[in-house]
């Protein structure tokens, strides 16, 4: 049996391997170890404060929730903007690429902000509704679901374009037009041949948006406040507002799990998907 | 030139690396530094006004930490053997708090001389604390969107703020006066009654649900939706920022409630075992001194604790604010804090 030899070159990753394994497994283990740690030694008994109490199962329940709206309206919104962007002659693409990515550049506080201002009563948004008829008076967005969903997707919408427009941009547009030639309607085509093939990019930009939703915290704190209850939330009141840092720790651990049970599963369809091309 | 390494130079490159990260702390040593930790919304006033006049006349540099109170106790619990905060200012009931968790030591009038000139009132638990402010807390509002003011506390429950109240969580320290003010309303007794009746309080406190527009815990979030009249009131808001920004010209003001005004103190405090301890006591004894207790008095509008400062009309005397049992919140708001999720917030 011959042994097999580590190619010298994968010692490179180890500085970086080293690196993560204190800044952020270190972390993490000590997070895990506090999650087990009661006031009478060590147990379960955070956990199962969490996952039994109605009122704190509501809490990742909401969070799911507000993680599933927010991917889901970055998902619609971003594909066709991906797609229009991938379709787009060259000056026009360069222009929508910039519009998507220099948001990005911007901190997220003074993004949410501006939203506070457009959600308000007098805001461009109710004052649009009411200009065109749509609504007899005022609606009530800041602090509200709709608010909250709208205002985070438009802030992690470059992370659902920027994948998918990778993937679309690969596509040679002669398929489209071979499924056209063969009698596919554009709608048609459209489903068969390029949604499929555009999956990849899409389960990316779903497991992105639905991981940074599901542990944002200043996005929800400032749309919201404290009336709608997210893990993160939740995270931030035990340490600092409750002092309960075992709870805190163990609301952690579930949000990670969470987290990372959507990027396993993103890896796995998107791996299942690439045997299947 | 390309570099080739050898033993030689690897030892020197190593030893300037060692010296350029040792240099930060080698300085640090040298020149004298304490860290003050204290709220975020005075950072500005602090860093502008209060702490040049005491770098320049001590030669102490002070680097100012501006966070929340609940923050700050946090700093001091995690770094309980080794605290990098020489001072801390923090709201009364959390300062108890690190009080009983022995992470405050107390100051004297040797260190603090200044002590032995303000109001004996001020000094809490033998000098372990010093309130060297007191901010009034009452009802922030817009004065275009209520140009006739409010009268009471009760009128916030009225339905002419339906969906326009910024009502503060629990978290923040001035909620428990609205929780004291609600079990007032509720069951007509006294302030120094009322804040005992919890149950009450809560009871009242749903009733107030559907004039709430949003419940902050960042004094930002709702400051910026009050002065623009998004929000019409704050029930809950202190003197500092309120009056501050209506001497600014903002339209906003802050009542004087027909049941009474609560008293907000500012606390400052020695950490036990915090580097530099004389200079930190120097700075403490700065805060109390008259120049700096008149700026708390004309720039904040907030009570100051030496009797030789004037504070002017408009400035509500501390002894004329109603002072909660803050040992028996500091015992409580854990617990009151995950009610007010469960019971208002939700």
């Amino acid at each position: 049996m011959t042994q097999q030899r580590i190619d010298p070159v994968a010692w490179l990753a180890a500085p970086a391997a080293a690196y993560f394994l204190v800044v952020l497994g270190l972390p993490l283990a000590l997070l895990l170890a506090a999650s087990f740690r009661t006031g009478d030694g060590i147990g379960l008994a955070h956990y199962a404060r969490i996952l039994g109490d109605p009122f704190e199962r509501g809490v990742i329940l909401a969070t799911l929730r507000y993680a599933a709206l927010v991917t889901l309206a970055c998902a619609v919104f971003g594909y066709v903007y991906a797609y229009a962007m991938a379709r787009a002659s060259a000056a026009v693409q360069a222009l929508l690429l910039v519009a998507i990515v220099l948001p990005m550049t911007v901190s997220v506080i003074v993004k949410t902000f501006g939203w506070t201002i457009l959600l308000r009563s007098n805001g461009p948004v109710n004052s649009a509704l009411l200009a065109i008829g749509a609504i007899d008076e005022p609606l009530r967005l800041l602090f509200t679901e709709t608010g909250l969903v709208f205002g985070t997707a438009s802030i992690l919408l470059p992370y659902m374009v920027l994948p998918v427009f990778a993937v679309l941009r690969q596509i040679p547009p002669e398929q489209h037009d071979a499924a056209a030639t063969l009698g596919a309607a554009p709608v048609e085509a459209f489903i068969r041949v390029v949604l499929p093939l555009t999956l990849p990019g899409v389960i990316a930009g779903v497991a992105i948006v639905f991981s940074m939703t599901v542990s944002a915290y200043v996005i929800p704190s400032l749309l919201t406040g404290a009336g709608y209850k997210t893990l993160s939330k939740a995270i931030a009141n035990a340490f600092l507002v409750i002092y309960n840092p075992g709870l805190g720790a163990a609301a952690g651990v579930i949000l990670l799990a969470i987290a990372m049970a959507i990027v396993m599963a993103a890896g796995a369809a998107a791996a299942r998907l690439g045997r299947t091309a | 030139m390309m570099f080739r390494p050898n033993r030689r130079r690897l030892l020197g490159l190593g030893t300037a690396a060692a010296a350029a990260l040792a240099a930060p702390s080698l300085v640090r040593a040298q020149a004298r530094e304490i860290v003050v930790g204290g709220p975020a919304g005075m950072a500005g006033l602090m860093r502008d006004e209060v702490i040049p006049p005491f770098e320049r006349a001590s030669g102490i540099r002070v680097l100012y930490e501006g966070s929340r109170s609940a923050v700050n106790l946090q700093k001091l619990q995690t770094q309980k053997d080794r605290p990098q905060l020489s001072v801390v200012m923090m709201d009364e009931d959390i300062m108890m708090r690190a009080g009983n968790e022995q992470l405050l030591t107390a100051a004297a009038t040797a260190g603090v001389p200044e002590m032995g000139r303000i109001m004996p009132a001020s000094i809490a638990r033998d000098g372990l604390w010093i309130r060297y402010k007191t901010p009034r807390s009452a009802i922030a509002y817009n004065t275009r969107r209520v140009p006739g003011g409010i009268a009471s506390w009760a009128a916030v429950w009225g339905p002419e703020f339906r969906g326009r109240l910024m009502v503060p969580h629990m978290s923040i320290t001035s909620t428990v006066q609205l929780l004291c003010v609600a079990a007032h309303l509720a069951t007509g007794k006294p302030f120094q009654e009322a804040q005992y009746e919890v149950d009450a309080g809560f009871r009242k406190l749903r009733e107030i649900k559907p004039n709430v527009l949003g419940f902050y815990t960042a004094g930002q979030q709702a400051q910026t939706l009050l002065e623009q009249g998004e929000a019409f009131a704050v029930p809950a808001e202190i003197s500092s920022y309120v009056l501050m920004r209506k001497s600014e010209g903002v339209p906003i003001d802050l009542n004087t409630p027909t049941e009474g005004s609560f008293a907000l103190p500012s606390a400052i405090a020695l950490v036990n075992r915090g580097p530099q301890q004389d200079g930190a006591q120097a700075f403490v004894n700065h805060m109390l001194t008259v120049p700096i207790q008149r700026l708390w008095a004309t720039r904040l509008f907030d009570s100051p604790a030496h009797p030789g400062v004037d504070a002017g009309p408009g400035i509500l005397p501390a002894d004329r604010m109603f002072n909660m049992d803050w040992e028996f919140v500091s015992t409580n708001r854990p617990a009151w804090i995950q009610r007010f999720d469960r019971e208002i917030a939700a």
